[in-house]
């Protein structure tokens, strides 16, 4: 039984002066689910991901629709972290909800467990620039979930990382959605982590087509990377990406 | 001695004046301690004088700051504006703006607020010129990140612009305030009978080394207390830096 839409993508194409980045896209994204955006570089993962979350620039040309509910609380996660150097740990955290101006005290204790789980509750007063790239990485999840958003959206989150961090954020990640399943769209370039991250795989071909739609079984087992399966599915999707 | 790095300086000061005053005529350039102990026999009436002159340099700078705001962050994140104003800051920036200090004093009368515009005059363009520059190389992903959280209008300013900026705004203050001294100085040669400036001219002009030396001792420490405002206001403010 397919469950709630919550944003429905329809005939969407992206145009920059120079280039083409998404031609005709057409996907549902059910509530709940995570995705995993897979495509080489330049195919367009992060123009999809910027035109759910409403941040294309305005010289980009587009046609077809995004349909969300405007109620829909959206927060993403970017590749270079986007923190803001001039504010501590703690009040990069909570400034989605300054900004909202909800009242801060509120979610002291939400902001609480949310660091502890992340393993970063002892760097609340440090600033970004005191920390590790996967510290960073880390307060960078904190802050987008602590709205307990309905979709979160990961641009390339963990490509910058090494691998072990990286592995590890991607378990952090998995771990949150586990205790709250939002739903999350990752775009990455890494196929391991398009297996891990996501229960729906969509392979973007070079010109911003959508070329498969794969159902992923081995999402939502985190010792997942230990398992043949989860291989398999690497190789299945690497035979289709050496396809496009 | 970490602690003080003043106090090199100040003795390589002292050693140097001294030699001077044992080299050079002793009645034009009197011995630092002859010029401490007018300063502390004459504390309230030099204190006067500095008083006003810090009044000057406050007001003048506050002014400058505020204006220096619209106008930098205007031009910087408004393209129109930019192609309208930025032409003519270029254009009016190298004028020499003491040459307008007949026209202020006209316009302006004699009192406080022709040296203050002399002073907020020139200190304008400069700090115009910081801010805009300063707005301009924000990281677009600064701007990214606010939007994405939800972030608009004022939020923008408050979160990302003035934080972005303030490191290079305090710089801008230091240089500032070398500037607006030098450039009172020379205002308060005219019309006034107060002032550090015109303290020292007037010395001067009565043959009165020490008190010159007195003033110019005290121009220093003027500058010295308000670079040290400015680093103590730039810690506490940028910790993040």
């Amino acid at each position: 039984m397919k469950g709630e839409v919550l944003v429905n993508i329809k005939n969407y194409s992206v145009s920059y002066p120079d280039v083409e980045a998404l031609n005709n896209v057409n996907v549902e994204i059910i509530k709940g689910q995570t995705y995993s955006i897979l495509g080489p570089s330049g195919c367009g993962k992060t123009t999809f991901l910027h035109g759910i979350a409403g941040l294309l620039p305005g010289k980009c040309n587009i046609s077809g629709d995004v349909i969300t509910n405007k109620e829909l609380v959206k927060s993403i996660v970017f590749q270079d972290y986007g923190l803001f150097p001039w504010k501590t740990v703690k009040e990069n955290i909570l400034l989605p909800i300054e900004i909202r101006n909800q009242v801060i005290y509120e979610y002291e204790e939400d902001y609480e467990k949310l660091v502890e789980k992340l393993k970063i509750s002892e760097y609340s007063n440090s600033y970004p620039d005191n920390l590790s790239g996967g510290q960073k990485q880390r307060v960078a999840v904190a802050r987008s979930w602590i709205m307990n958003p309905d979709l979160l959206l990961l641009d390339e989150p963990f490509s910058s990382l090494d691998a072990i961090t990286r592995e590890s954020l991607q378990d952090a990640v998995l771990n949150l959605y586990k205790q709250n399943p939002i739903t999350i769209i990752t775009v990455t370039h890494s196929i391991e982590e398009a297996v891990f991250m996501g229960e729906n795989i969509i392979i973007l071909n070079s010109k911003g087509e959508i070329k498969k739609n794969v159902k992923n079984k081995e999402f939502g087992d985190i010792k997942a990377r230990e398992k043949e399966g989860f291989y398999e599915k690497c190789l299945e999707l690497r035979r289709i990406m050496k396809e496009l | 001695m970490k602690r003080h790095p003043y106090i090199y300086s100040i003795f390589i000061i002292f050693i140097i004046w001294y030699l001077a005053h044992l080299l050079v005529m002793k009645n034009i350039v009197p011995s630092p301690i002859e010029t401490f102990a007018y300063i502390f026999k004459n504390i309230g009436d030099l204190g006067i004088n500095v008083l006003v002159s810090l009044y000057r340099i406050f007001t003048a700078i506050l002014i400058t700051i505020v204006l220096g705001f619209v106008v930098g962050i205007g031009t910087a994140r408004n393209k129109k504006i930019d192609q309208f104003i930025t032409p003519l800051l270029y254009t009016l920036f190298p004028i020499p703006k003491i040459a307008f200090l007949p026209l202020l004093m006209l316009f302006l009368g004699l009192g406080d607020a022709s040296k203050i515009a002399l002073v907020s005059l020139i200190l304008f363009f400069q700090i115009s010129i910081t801010i805009r520059d300063g707005v301009k190389k924000i990281h677009p992903s600064y701007f990214l990140s606010i939007k994405s959280l939800g972030g608009h209008g004022f939020q923008v300013y408050k979160h990302v612009i003035l934080p972005a900026i303030l490191p290079n705004l305090f710089t801008s203050i230091r240089v500032s305030i070398g500037i607006s001294i030098s450039v009172l100085f020379f205002a308060e040669n005219y019309a006034t009978n107060l002032g550090i400036g015109y303290f020292i001219m007037d010395s001067w002009l009565k043959l009165d080394y020490t008190a010159m030396f007195s003033g110019i001792v005290l121009i220093s420490l003027m500058g010295t207390f308000l670079f040290n405002i400015i680093d103590i206001l730039e810690r506490k403010i940028c910790v993040w830096n």
